[in-house]
């Protein structure tokens, strides 16, 4: 051992010997436990009340967000829906409408009695996907729970049938209902000719599809990123003139091609159906129409009738009794049709001429809703 | 019933703990003592690192309560060091000063010149120099209390101990040339 080291040895030794005996030392090391004690029992109370404080401003938070019935959506978002199970939280998950219909089965195999209802869970959200001919995604919206419940309920009613029906042409304008609560969701859509939730099959009512075009259209928001939406159309096709002044098609759709080919040859995103009917007075009558959106359906049963054997020109025809006048705008055109009833028993876009049938004007009647104003 | 015996449970514990404390108090005192120099922050130091043993003891998570005493004062030391050194180093280089100027005791003046060098130590390395040559720890030992490698006790105890021979050296110049 070195000098140093005995040195350091003694001198701390001797050092130490001045310590403090301590004999009053327990009280306060005893003071301290106890005070320490309390401190971590209040820390641990504290922490707790904090929890349940947290949990409880989250469900407050939670059900605030239930309140409004309906949330406007905005714009489309591409890919594809989301699954058919999703986590918690779905009201926030449901997120936005894919921008082209999915292509992807709609089964929702998870969900039970799939077999027996076509919505067999309590809807708290719902999410309207509407998507056009071509399968492009026309408008959307997210109901809340009140509207979500009734759209549930009417779904549900919809009467079931063995197999779909066969489809006859280009497919119908599509909609995809997204149907969620906390845990489940249920995709619900009409993009064969029926309605199914990829295993219950059920024949769609036409209040059950203007319902939804009704909520896609009344929940429609302008998507800020773009100028062509469809309800930016429907808005500019703007109300139904008072009185029938169609006058020469050709000039109202300048630049559209192949109006000879077919009588819209467009891809109609939204249509406008206006009837004016001559009163014994010499006066007209207009039942004005607003714009509808998903007007591919009519579209589409326009382009069926057939063409008509001599085409008359009805512009020099003297006005019948009941005129219809429908407007089809794309994202960037019209064309107009105009059926004059009783005058040339044909329906022109001023270049072609077709027979219209009964069905089509009984058609362009469901078409006509009156405007909000009566 | 379960309550009372919970409590009798609880008080014995404590009875144990107190015990325990009596019986360690006084070279965990002596420890905490030589390595901050001042008999209330001593004091201080052992009655909190007893405070903070507590509830670990209870649960019977220390294997060896001397030894963790000694890691927690350590510890403790070194987090005050800071705040506690300003005053305590004023003070001692005083106290220090005029005991080396009053005493004529070999044994003493030594005391108080090692007392003077242990202040020029960072907080481990007089930590390491304690617990080997006060408490006569092994390195192994003193690297465990301190949460050091063996490697770190060798190295910081050399150069304790060349810090300390070279202000005692000086101390003891300073000493014949008075």
């Amino acid at each position: 051992m070195s000098d140093i080291e005995t040195r350091t040895r003694a001198a701390l030794t001797s050092l130490a010997d001045e310590a403090p005996s301590g004999d009053n030392l327990w009280p306060r090391t005893h003071r301290r436990i106890t005070a320490r004690r309390r401190a971590r029992r209040l820390t641990a109370a504290t922490i707790t009340v904090a929890i349940f404080v947290m949990i409880a401003v989250t469900a407050v938070v939670a059900n605030s967000r239930h309140t409004s019935d309906l949330q406007v959506q905005g714009p489309p978002s591409s890919g594809v829906p989301t699954t058919t199970v999703s986590q918690s939280h779905l009201v926030s998950n449901l997120g936005k409408c894919p921008a082209s219909l999915p292509a992807e089965s709609m089964t929702t195999p998870v969900v039970r009695s799939l077999r027996q209802k076509l919505v067999p869970i309590a809807a708290l959200n719902v999410r309207i996907c509407d998507y056009a001919s071509i399968g492009a995604l026309i408008d959307s919206a997210l109901l809340k729970p009140v509207a979500a419940a009734r759209l549930e309920d009417e779904t549900n009613r919809l009467a079931a049938v063995a197999r779909p029906t066969a489809c006859h042409g280009p497919p119908h304008p599509v909609f995809v209902v997204t149907f969620a609560n906390d845990t489940q969701q249920v995709n619900v859509n009409n993009a064969g000719c029926a309605v199914s939730n990829g295993v219950l099959v059920a024949t769609p009512t036409k209040k059950w599809l203007n319902d939804l075009a009704e909520y896609a259209t009344t929940s429609t928001s302008a998507p800020a990123t773009t100028t062509v939406s469809p309800s930016h159309i429907a808005a500019k096709l703007g109300p139904c003139p008072s009185t029938s002044t169609p006058g020469p098609m050709t000039l109202r759709d300048a630049g559209v091609r192949g109006l000879s080919k077919k009588l819209v040859p467009i891809i109609a995103v939204a249509v406008r159906v206006c009837t004016y009917q001559d009163r014994p007075d010499g006066s007209v009558a207009a039942r004005r129409g607003r714009p509808l959106l998903a007007a591919s359906q009519l579209e589409d049963e326009t382009n069926r009738l057939q063409r008509s054997p001599s085409e008359r020109d009805i512009g020099g025809c003297v006005a019948g009794p009941l005129e219809v006048f429908i407007t089809f705008a794309s994202v960037s055109q019209h064309v107009s049709v105009l059926d004059q009833v009783g005058c040339a028993d044909a329906a022109t876009n001023g270049v072609l001429y077709v027979v219209p049938t009964t069905k089509w004007r009984n058609d362009l009647g469901d078409y006509t809703l009156p405007n909000p104003g009566g | 019933m379960r309550r009372a015996v919970k409590t009798d449970e609880s008080g014995e514990r404590s009875d144990a703990f107190a015990r325990l404390f009596a019986a360690k108090r006084r070279s965990l005192l002596r420890f905490a003592y030589v390595l901050c120099g001042d008999g209330q922050v001593a004091e201080e130091l052992v009655a909190e690192a007893w405070a903070r043993m507590y509830p670990k003891w209870r649960r019977d998570r220390i294997v060896d309560p001397a030894a963790y005493a000694r890691s927690v004062v350590a510890n403790l030391w070194r987090g005050r060091l800071r705040h506690l050194r300003v005053q305590r180093s004023a003070e001692t280089h005083v106290d220090a000063a005029a005991r080396l100027s009053s005493s004529h005791d070999t044994a003493v003046a030594d005391r108080d010149a090692m007392r003077v060098a242990l202040d020029g130590l960072g907080p481990r390395q007089r930590a390491v120099i304690v617990l080997r040559f006060l408490e006569d720890r092994s390195e192994a030992d003193t690297a465990a209390i301190l949460g050091i490698t063996v490697g770190t006790v060798k190295s910081q105890a050399s150069k304790a101990l060349a810090t300390l021979r070279s202000t005692l050296a000086a101390e003891a110049v300073e000493g014949s040339l008075e």
